[in-house]
């Protein structure tokens, strides 16, 4: 089978060349077609450039096309990919800046907190749009999200849509690399057993090959004055933007628990891995992250701010133009989970990878529905969830309190009701922990600047 | 021959009056048989030589008899009144002085908060010990909790004994009582649909006269001009409403600006919470803030040791004017223990605010955690009367905080440290506090608690 595969924002500098290269690295995608589809149909004209580029250099049937209408765009299809953001760097300054006024730094602010309200405030009617055309077109499709805020935009297509549909997030892929450093276990070894939400992932156990994880871990936290000291197998990219703390010329493993203080201290307190970067993890706990710790200082937590954003774009464009001027495709899996999913529905051979869906069970304490991040299967039958776990003790119960706040920032980004967003914002954990007159401030003066990027909240 | 009451912390000048002139001012309880109990031998001899007092002017037939043998006390008692407090002000001066270093400040710090959580800690050992002891002693007898942390106390006898505990406290009655005022209606004219948890009860539905009395009140609220001013003329013994009045008469608007916590959740969510704002506030991270002069934007005060001191005085005091009087006035103290009792003596059913273990009455809550809701008590027992849900946000509040409170229980009675941190994590006023901070707070309170606290050392 040949798989037709949309993406819709597929004139993303950050999605599109990584999707292209990884499908052209994926032996049962080489002869997929890729339609792209983006507002920015310019954009889309040079991936399409870079995609036929790819097809030449590897010598493979993929047939990258731009497609200006959404509904062409969609019909008939396979899988389709929705990558997009509303509102750009406009839009996402107000995200940080706003809450910074009322006390709130937001180290990244694109998930939960009040910049990951607001963002998906603007992006949920875009995405409802997306899946309801899907629905007409391609029934039988399987919408794959990869936009943040991931959970909230997972499940408005699960919510408002009868398709089948998965949040791909690579935030699980980083933390086994980091494991994998720890415990000089291959990746392919590292097998997590999850039960959390996106960007709040919990690993309850974890096998390595024939041993339990967990125990390696302890070990080596125990150990870190001793065995802290052995070498890590590969130097880190510089994009983990990791410090390192150790005297010798080598990265040694105590450097790399150094650069993920929160994670660490998180699993040695209550017994359970947080599975996303710190910066991340802070966002729903913000007891390490607050004014009385300057922000996160100890335990070094950067807030990226929108430069740090923009950088990250900057960065994105940088690459790209560095692709369409190489003359061999990279053979570096870009970490996204995207080209793997489809690998297993195309090849029928079972992938076992991080993804969000509706909760059927495999998240114990979870009402049914909501979106969670569990271990989940791709085969030729579809996407199903793995196993079933629960996030025990207070860590289970921070994130049963973020789904809450998430459930009431759907039901706001559909509905246009502002009383909605209050509420979300005061189940939300950092939102809600300032003083009732400034969360309703600071709701109001959102909802007013960010008024362009949110027609159905235009008529209240 | 009537019933065996009880009382453990029987030398309590706070309930040990109140709630004896209401036993005494009850007909069925007439022979009722009175045991006080208390570890202090000097407050129970004072309260032995009260109760006398009133059962001579009362003409009644009790038998009444104090003892520091709890064991004796409880040998075939029907009814067990708890009213303790482990540690007294000594104690609950680390709950209030420790949090308030660390930059949480408490208006009350009985029920929830990082003072309620080690009040519990406290007090819970002592509480599942005498319900041990009423296994052996009095099996059948009922429970009746009185003791704050309300919730915590009452699920910790839940969770490990068959003893039948009902967990009793004043505050809707009390809301119920100034909406009569506010709203120039009989308190009897009403009835009202309740649903969370001890301090924190939402008033769901409110009916006057077969009227929507939640109706009403956001009528009255809108029209402040129209009848603010109208004087309302208090029953003395609500004292703390003289301060308020400071000079003036006390007015509609005085009452109402003592309510401006649960009337500004009343406007945005549409229920009424039934409790003191300073118990409400505590429950939410919102309102003990920096910025709101710690709650006195909201006109809530922060109670103080001090204050307590005084209060104690000022029952003593009470006490000693009673005994001066040749007989005691009756005067129903709007707790619910006589008339409770009554009601299944005589199987005369009656609706209460009761604290009971979660049947379904609040859906919004787990299963067996310890709710407030309207029950029943008749000739049968006791019982949840109806099912009563919460708006969506403060049912995620009440959630949050019924979380924290199981983590408390088990944390009490497993004297595990790690869970107490994870309570205060849990806990929506504590977990405001660094999280590195919030576990020295932790400890510091523990520590400096540790006279009180035998399963931590």
């Amino acid at each position: 089978m040949s798989a037709r595969i949309t993406i819709l924002g597929g004139g993303s500098y950050h999605w599109t060349p990584r999707l292209l290269s990884d499908f052209a690295n994926t032996p049962s995608l080489t002869d997929a077609t890729v339609v792209l589809h983006d507002l920015d149909m310019a954009k889309v004209e040079r991936m399409v450039e870079y995609g036929a580029q790819v097809a030449r250099q590897r010598n493979i049937t993929m047939h990258v096309l731009g497609e200006a209408d959404r509904m062409r765009a969609l019909t008939d299809t396979d899988v389709v990919v929705s990558a997009f953001s509303v509102g750009g760097f406009a839009s996402m300054q107000h995200d940080l800046e706003i809450p910074a006024k009322y006390g709130i730094r937001q180290p990244i602010g694109d998930s939960i907190g009040p910049g990951g309200v607001m963002r998906a405030l603007r992006a949920i009617p875009v995405v409802q749009a997306f899946a309801r055309d899907t629905q007409l077109v391609s029934p039988d499709a399987l919408f794959v999200n990869v936009s943040n805020p991931l959970s909230a935009l997972t499940r408005t297509v699960a919510s408002t849509t009868d398709l089948r549909v998965v949040g791909l997030c690579n935030e699980l892929v980083g933390c086994t690399f980091v494991l994998s450093l720890l415990t000089d276990a291959p990746m392919h070894e590292i097998d997590p057993t999850v039960a959390g939400i996106n960007h709040f992932p919990m690993i309850t156990s974890l096998r390595i090959g024939e041993r339990d994880g967990f125990e390696m871990l302890r070990e080596l936290l125990d150990d870190l004055d001793g065995r802290g000291n052995e070498p890590i197998w590969m130097t880190p990219p510089n994009a983990m933007h990791w410090e390192k703390v150790s005297p010798g010329e080598a990265w040694t493993k105590a450097d790399v628990v150094h650069s993920a203080p929160v994670k660490f201290e998180l699993f040695r307190r209550f017994g359970v891995l947080p599975g996303a970067h710190d910066h991340h993890v802070t966002e729903f706990m913000p007891g390490f992250v607050n004014d009385r710790n300057e922000h996160g200082k100890p335990w070094r937590i950067g807030h990226y701010g929108l430069s740090g954003h923009v950088s990250d774009a900057e960065g994105d464009e940088r690459d790209f133009v560095a692709r369409l001027e190489s003359d061999s495709v990279t053979r570096f899996p870009s970490g996204e989970l995207v080209a793997n999913l489809i690998d297993g529905l195309v090849s029928g051979v079972a992938r076992a990878l991080p993804m969000n869906l509706a909760n059927a069970g495999q998240v114990e304490g979870l009402d049914d529905g909501v979106v969670v991040e569990c271990m989940g299967i791709a085969d030729a039958e579809g996407v199903r969830p793995r196993d079933v776990a629960r996030a025990p003790g207070i860590l289970g119960e921070y994130v049963r309190r973020t789904v809450v706040a998430q459930e009431f920032t759907v039901a706001a980004g559909l509905s246009g009701d502002r009383s909605l967003v209050l509420q979300a914002m005061m189940a939300d954990p950092l939102a809600g922990r300032l003083p009732f007159e400034s969360v309703v401030a600071m709701t109001d003066e959102m909802l007013a600047a960010l008024a362009p990027w949110l027609p159905q909240f235009a008529s209240a | 021959m009537g019933p065996k009451i009880t009382f453990i912390g029987g030398g309590s000048y706070q309930w040990g009056p109140k709630l004896l002139v209401d036993l005494a001012d009850t007909h069925s309880l007439r022979d009722a048989e009175i045991v006080l109990h208390d570890l202090n031998p000097e407050p129970l001899s004072r309260m032995l030589e009260f109760v006398e007092h009133l059962r001579i002017g009362r003409t009644i037939d009790w038998r009444v008899s104090a003892t520091t043998d709890r064991r004796e006390a409880l040998r075939g008692a029907d009814y067990v009144i708890v009213c303790i407090s482990t540690g007294a002000l000594e104690s609950m001066a680390v709950d209030i002085d420790v949090p308030e270093r660390y930059g949480v400040r408490q208006s009350v710090g009985d029920s929830v908060g990082p003072g309620g959580i080690n009040r519990a800690l406290r007090n819970i050992p002592v509480m599942v010990s005498i319900a041990r002891d009423m296994e052996e002693l009095c099996a059948d007898a009922w429970l009746l909790n009185l003791t704050n942390p309300m919730t915590t106390l009452t699920r910790s006898v839940q969770a490990t004994s068959d003893i039948e505990t009902i967990g009793l406290c004043h505050e809707v009655t009390m809301v119920q009582f100034h909406l009569s005022m506010l709203l120039d209606c009989d308190m009897r004219s009403m009835d009202v649909k309740v649903c969370g948890i001890n301090h924190f009860p939402l008033i769901a539905e409110l009916t006057i006269n077969g009227e929507d009395g939640l109706a009403l009140l956001a009528d009255k609220i809108e029209d402040l001009d129209q009848f603010g001013s109208e004087v309302l003329h208090l029953p003395e013994m609500m004292g703390g409403h003289e301060a308020s009045t400071a000079g003036g008469e006390f007015s509609k608007a005085g009452l109402l600006n003592e309510h401006q916590v649960k009337l500004e959740l009343f406007r945005r969510f549409g229920v009424l919470p039934a409790a003191g704002d300073r118990h409400l506030v505590e429950f939410f991270p919102n309102f003990l803030t920096e910025a709101s002069g710690w709650g006195r934007r909201w006109g809530v005060h922060l109670t103080t040791i001090a204050d307590r001191k005084t209060w104690q005085d000022h029952y003593i005091g009470e006490l000693n004017k009673l005994m001066d009087l040749a007989s005691v006035p009756r005067q129903p103290s709007g707790e619910m223990v006589a008339a409770m009792i009554d009601s299944r003596l005589r199987n005369k059913p009656r609706s209460f605010p009761l604290n009971l273990a979660n049947s379904g009455q609040c859906p919004d809550l787990p299963y067996d955690a310890v709710v407030e809701s309207m029950g029943t008590v008749d000739g049968e027992g006791v019982r949840a009367r109806e099912e009563t849900s919460a708006p969506p946000l403060l049912a995620e509040y009440l959630r949050r905080v019924s979380a924290s409170q199981e983590l408390v229980v088990e944390a009490a009675l497993s004297g595990e440290r790690q869970l107490v941190f994870e309570a205060m994590l849990a806990d929506p006023l504590a977990s405001t506090v660094d999280y590195d901070q919030l576990w020295k707070m932790t400890n510091e309170m523990i520590d400096a608690s540790s006279p009180w606290l035998p399963q931590f050392s």
